[in-house]
C-alpha cells in the first residue's frame, strides 16, 4: 500500500493536538477517578466521583442551572441579535455606526463589565432600581442579584447585553449573501415585510443561524465569569454553572478529582447539546 | 608592584566569595506589595541590615494564584524559601506534608498560649502566626444619635429594640451582605452560634470536628438560628436586599454611603474606612449575644509564615520568622494591617479611638473564632449555602439544617 506522502506534513499538527489536547483530556480522565488535593499522592476511587455527581442533588441543580442558562443566553441574544440585523439591514444610513455601537460591550473586560452590572444591580442605590423609580415603574423594583427565583435571568441578561453585537453582526453577514433580487420580487408580489422577514430572511438566512447557535451554546454552557464577579454561585445555588463549580472544586476545596469528574461531565455535556443541535441546523440547511 | 598585585587580586577573590555567599531568601506572599504594602519595605530593610548575609527577593502574588503557583512547586520540588500561608493552607499543605515542622523554634514560647493550637495540626507546628484580625459590626455613629440610640446595644433584645426605633426614625438598620457567598450572614451566624455563654467555651469547634457534639442538640447553634428569625421581624435588615448585595463592594459603599447604620464586616476595613473618612464617625462593636448580655467579637486566625519541606535556605528562612515574631518589628506591620498581635505582651494595631469596645470585649475573653480549616469542606459550604437560604425562608425547620450538618460530619469522620 502506498502513502500519500502529503500526509506526512499532517504529523507535526498532530503530534501537537496529542500533547497538548488528547493526553490532557486522558490524564484529566484519569484524575477524575482519584481523590487528588492538588499535592502529594493521588488515591485511585473509581467512579466514587461520577456516582457523587449524579446522586448529589447540588450537583444537580448545577446541571440544571447551567442548561436554564444556556437556553436563556441562546434564545434571547440571537432572537435579538436578528431583530436587530434586520432593523440594521434596512438602514444602510446608519447600519455601520449602529453594528460599531452594538459590538462595543463586547470590547469591555467581562471582568469590568461584571462589576459594572453588579453596581446597577444593588438593592439600595442601584442604577436598575433608580431608574425605575424615575420613570415611575416603582413596582418593577427588584432585588435582582438576591433573589432566587430571578437572580440567573439578571446574570444570563448582562451576558446577552455583551454578546448581542456579535450575533448582530454575524445576521448582518448572512443578509449580505441574501440576493436583492429575491426581496425585490417578494416587494412587487405584495409580500409584507412581516412575511417577507419569516418566509425568505429566516430560511436564507439558515447558515448564519447555524453558526450564531452553535457559538453561542459552547460560549454559554462553559460560561463562568459573570456568575462567579457577580453571584459567586448564590443566592442558594441559583446561579451556580458547571463552570464555576469546576473553579470552586479546584480553588476553594482543592478537590482536583472531583474538579477533573465535573469536567468530563461538562465535556460530554456540551458535546452531546451541540452534536444534536448542529446535525438538526445542519439538517434544516440541508431541507431548504 | 608584585605583592601589590597580588593583594589586590586576593581582595578581588575574597569580595567575590563573600558577595557570592549571600543568600537569596525567596519569600512568597500575598502581602507587602499592591493594594497590601503593610509596610513590608521599612521591615525588609531593617532585616537586610540585621542579615547583611541574606537578600529578600519577595515574590508578591494575590491568595487566589497561591493555590495554583505553589503546589505547582512543591511538586517539582523547588519552593519558595518561606511562604506566607494561613489556616486553610496549613490545613491543606501541612496535612500532606508539604511543610517543615518548626516546632523547635524560639518563636513558639512568644506567641500567645491560647493561640498556639492554631499553628499546626496534632503535635506539629507549622507557621508562625503574624496577627489575629477579627470581625465585628461597624456601627455608623451619627446615624445611631440620630435615631437617640445612646449606647450600642450587645443582647439580642437590645438589638432588636434599636432596629424598630431606627426604622420608625426612617433608618435602614444594618444590611448582611450575602451576595457572592453568603459570607455576612454566616459569620454572623456563627459568632451567635458559636457562643455558648458571655464567655464562650473555646474548645467547641475542636468538638463539632470530633464529632463529641453534634449540631442538632446543641442548643446555641438553635439560638442562632431563632435570633435570626428575631433580627428578621424586627427588620434589623432586609434579607432580599441582604442576598443581592456584595460584601466586598457594594456592601461596603452602602455603609459608607449611610445608606444603613450598622454592618458587620472584619477589622481590615478600618484602614480604608479612616482614610475615606467615610462614614465621617464610625465606630467597631462585637456582634450582640444571642441569649447573654456582652457582646461577642470573633477571631480571625491570620495568616504568617511557614517553611516548605524542600525550602533551600532553611538558616535564613528561620532568621525570617524569629525576626517578625519580635514585638518592635511585628507591631510596624499590625499598625499597617490593623490586625491584633499574635504575641504575649505585643502591641497591636488596632486603633483604640473607633475600636475601643471591640477590644474591651475581646480582652474580656467575649470572642469565638471563625473556623477556617477547622471544620470539614463540605461541611463549610453546606453551612453558607444553609445560612443564606435561611435567611430567605425563616419559617423552614431549622432543626433539618442541623441535623444535615451532623450527617455531613459524620460522613466526613466516617472517611477520616
Amino acid at each position: 500500500m502506498k502513502i500519500d506522502k502529503r500526509l506526512y506534513l499532517l504529523i507535526p499538527a498532530l503530534l501537537m493536538y496529542i500533547i497538548f489536547m488528547i493526553y490532557p483530556v486522558m490524564n484529566g480522565f484519569s484524575l477524575s477517578m482519584t481523590e487528588y488535593a492538588g499535592v502529594g499522592e493521588a488515591k485511585w476511587i473509581g467512579f466514587e466521583n461520577y456516582k457523587e455527581i449524579f446522586q448529589d442533588q447540588r450537583y444537580l441543580q448545577v446541571l440544571k442551572n447551567t442548561l436554564v442558562y444556556g437556553v436563556i443566553v441562546v434564545v434571547f441574544q440571537n432572537g435579538i441579535g436578528l431583530v436587530f440585523a434586520a432593523i440594521l439591514n434596512s438602514l444602510p444610513a446608519v447600519r455601520n455606526l449602529l453594528r460599531t455601537a452594538l459590538l462595543v460591550p463586547s470590547m469591555l473586560s467581562l471582568v469590568i463589565a461584571g462589576y459594572i452590572w453588579q453596581y446597577l444591580y444593588a438593592p439600595m442605590g442601584g442604577g436598575l432600581n433608580e431608574v425605575l423609580v424615575a420613570l415611575g415603574m416603582d413596582n418593577l423594583q427588584q432585588v435582582w442579584l438576591g433573589d432566587s427565583s430571578i437572580a440567573i435571568v439578571s446574570v444570563a441578561a448582562v451576558h446577552v447585553w455583551m454578546f448581542v453585537g456579535y450575533s448582530t453582526a454575524i445576521f448582518l453577514a448572512g443578509y449580505a449573501g441574501i440576493s436583492s433580487e429575491v426581496k425585490d420580487a417578494a416587494k412587487l408580489d405584495g409580500v409584507s415585510a412581516v412575511k417577507s422577514f419569516w418566509h425568505i430572511d429566516i430560511p436564507l438566512l439558515a447558515p448564519a443561524i447555524t453558526v450564531n447557535l452553535t457559538l453561542a451554546t459552547i460560549g454559554t454552557l462553559k460560561s463562568f465569569e459573570f456568575p462567579f464577579i457577580m453571584t459567586a454561585g448564590g443566592p442558594d445555588y441559583a446561579t451556580m454553572t458547571l463552570g464555576l463549580q469546576i473553579f470552586q472544586l479546584i480553588f476553594q476545596d482543592f478537590k482536583y478529582g472531583m474538579a477533573a469528574a465535573l469536567s468530563v461531565v461538562m465535556i460530554g455535556f456540551v458535546g452531546i447539546i451541540t452534536l444534536v443541535q448542529n446535525s438538526y441546523l445542519r439538517a434544516r440547511e440541508d431541507r431548504i | 608592584m608584585k605583592l601589590n598585585k597580588l593583594a589586590m587580586f586576593t581582595a578581588l577573590a575574597l569580595s567575590t566569595s563573600a558577595f557570592a555567599a549571600k543568600v537569596e531568601l525567596e519569600v512568597a506572599s500575598w502581602k507587602g506589595a499592591g493594594t497590601e504594602v503593610a509596610n513590608f519595605p521599612v521591615l525588609i530593610k531593617k532585616f537586610e541590615q540585621q542579615n547583611p548575609d541574606i537578600k529578600v527577593k519577595l515574590n508578591y502574588m494575590s491568595r487566589n494564584d497561591m493555590v495554583t503557583s505553589i503546589p505547582a512547586r512543591f511538586q517539582a520540588g523547588t519552593p519558595p524559601d518561606v511562604i506566607m500561608v494561613d489556616r486553610e493552607f496549613v490545613t491543606h499543605w501541612g496535612g500532606n506534608g508539604q511543610l517543615m515542622d518548626i516546632g523547635d523554634q524560639s518563636f513558639v514560647s512568644r506567641i500567645q498560649p491560647d493561640l498556639r493550637p492554631y499553628l499546626g495540626l496534632e503535635d506539629k507546628t507549622y507557621y508562625s502566626m503574624l496577627q489575629v484580625s477579627g470581625m465585628g459590626v461597624y456601627v455608623n455613629d451619627d446615624l445611631l444619635a440620630k435615631a437617640g440610640i445612646k449606647a450600642y446595644p450587645e443582647s439580642m433584645a437590645d438589638f432588636t429594640a434599636a432596629c424598630k426605633t431606627m426604622k420608625s426614625k426612617g433608618i435602614q438598620p444594618m444590611v448582611l451582605p450575602a451576595n457572592n457567598g453568603g459570607w455576612t450572614p454566616y459569620i454572623f451566624f456563627l459568632a451567635l452560634g458559636l457562643a455558648d455563654g458571655d464567655v464562650p467555651s473555646q474548645d467547641r469547634l475542636e468538638k463539632f470536628n470530633s464529632g463529641a457534639i453534634n449540631f442538632s442538640d446543641d442548643q446555641a447553634m438553635k439560638n442562632a438560628f431563632e435570633s435570626f428569625r428575631q433580627l428578621i421581624d424586627a427588620e434589623c435588615f432586609d434579607p432580599k436586599i441582604s442576598a443581592g448585595t456584595d460584601p466586598w463592594s457594594v456592601g461596603l459603599t452602602t455603609f459608607q454611603a449611610g445608606r444603613v447604620a450598622m454592618l458587620p464586616q472584619g477589622l481590615w476595613n478600618i484602614t480604608p474606612f479612616m482614610k475615606d473618612a467615610l462614614p465621617e464617625n464610625f465606630s467597631v462593636h462585637p456582634f450582640p449575644s444571642a441569649t447573654g448580655t456582652q457582646g461577642i467579637t470573633m477571631d480571625y486566625i491570620g495568616p504568617g509564615w511557614a517553611i516548605p519541606k524542600d525550602a533551600k535556605d532553611v538558616d535564613a528562612a528561620k532568621k525570617w520568622i524569629d525576626f517578625w515574631t519580635h514585638d518592635e518589628n511585628l507591631k510596624v506591620f499590625l499598625e499597617a494591617d490593623t490586625g491584633l498581635t499574635s504575641l504575649q505582651d505585643g502591641t497591636s494595631g488596632l486603633p483604640s479611638s473607633v475600636a475601643s469596645n471591640y477590644l474591651e470585649s475581646r480582652n474580656g475573653l467575649h470572642y469565638v473564632t471563625f473556623p477556617v480549616g477547622a471544620l470539614p469542606v463540605d461541611l463549610t459550604k453546606d453551612m453558607v449555602n444553609d445560612v443564606t437560604a435561611f435567611m430567605l425562608d425563616p419559617k423552614q425547620d431549622y432543626n433539618l439544617i442541623l441535623k444535615r450538618w451532623d450527617d455531613i460530619m459524620k460522613k466526613d469522620l466516617a472517611k477520616r
